[in-house]
């Protein structure tokens, strides 16, 4: 089969009608002339119909089982490490935006309001809340709580 | 799912048979071709657009069952093929066929080639695939089709030569 390998090329072409008009009568024109090529041929054509009435192989039930219990759980083993993990935060952690928007709302206000009592208390602390001014016959007692009153005769 | 569970049911009885046997041709193993199989029908579970076209949802299976295939046996080969080595992956010497029908002998024939001869092999004489099919599948292109189908026949052209040709001459 030397030196005829363009032919041989053509051969395996044509037994898969891949060949044109024009290749198949060149192809035919070197055949006539050729053994190895018509050897080529015919060995190649009896491989052609012995493997296209092959019939399929048998499935094994097995298989059959693992597939069908397979699509039942395809969506849990699908989902990959982030799916799983944006499902989980869905499910136990999702809170819609209104609910979350009035918890914000509601947070920022006690803490406004303790921010207010707390800091407010301590001023009130460093102010004078009352000034006491007793006038006496003899004595003047004048102070600002809590503070020690300034005594003056 | 993407995939409703009586289109999948569908699709499964319609190319599970096919499928499984390109497999085990391919790769002369049971549990390795019942995986392949299994996982290309799970990632057609999975696909977000599966080919809606019968044929091309064909080499769609197809292409994805060759690939799961591919990855068992490179798992299964401590060594990958190198580019120099011959056409066969296996030799079966001619005297072990003596003894077999014809189905079987080109059987064990083409069972011997190289996985890449093979595949192409398997998809055309088998599956009749079209050149265009076959390089969408393997990934290549169609005339490197071409060129593995001749080299593959003209191997096995030249093993079963004598078993074929022994009436005639």
């Amino acid at each position: 089969m030397n030196g005829c390998n363009q032919y041989e090329e053509a051969i395996s072409g044509y037994v898969d009608h891949e060949l044109d008009r024009r290749e198949t009568a060149a192809m035919f024109t070197h055949l006539a002339t050729c053994a190895a090529c018509q050897d080529f041929l015919s060995i190649t054509l009896r491989i052609h119909a012995t493997l296209g009435t092959d019939p399929e192989l048998p499935v094994p039930l097995e298989l059959d089982r693992r597939v069908s219990m397979q699509h039942s759980h395809a969506g849990a083993r699908d989902v990959g490490p982030s799916r799983r993990l944006a499902e989980l935060w869905r499910r136990k952690f999702f809170i819609p935006v209104p609910a979350a928007a009035c918890a914000a709302l509601m947070l920022i206000t006690v803490i406004t309001l303790a921010a207010l009592l707390w800091f407010g208390d301590l001023r009130g602390e460093m102010r004078p809340r009352v000034v006491h001014t007793i006038s006496l016959s003899t004595i003047e007692v004048q102070g600002v709580y809590p503070q020690t009153p300034k005594v003056s005769r | 799912l993407r995939i409703d569970p009586e289109a999948h049911a569908q699709l499964y009885r319609k190319y599970k048979g096919r499928l499984y046997s390109f497999c085990l041709r391919l790769l002369h193993d049971r549990p390795g071709a019942e995986d392949a199989v299994q996982n290309t029908f799970l990632k057609l579970c999975q696909a977000n657009e599966p080919p809606e076209q019968p044929e091309a949802l064909r080499c769609w299976l197809f292409r994805v069952a060759r690939n799961e295939a591919l990855m068992t046996l490179r798992r299964q080969k401590a060594s990958p093929d190198s580019e120099d080595a011959g056409m066969w992956d296996n030799e079966t010497p001619f005297t072990i066929l003596t003894g077999m029908e014809t189905r079987e002998i080109v059987q064990t024939a083409v069972a011997g080639l190289r996985v890449e001869y093979r595949e192409v092999i398997l998809l055309r004489e088998y599956e009749q695939l079209s050149y265009a099919e076959i390089a969408d599948i393997t990934g290549t292109t169609e005339s490197s089709v071409k060129s593995r189908l001749f080299k593959a026949r003209k191997a096995l052209a030249a093993k079963l030569q004598p078993w074929f040709l022994k009436g005639e001459r």
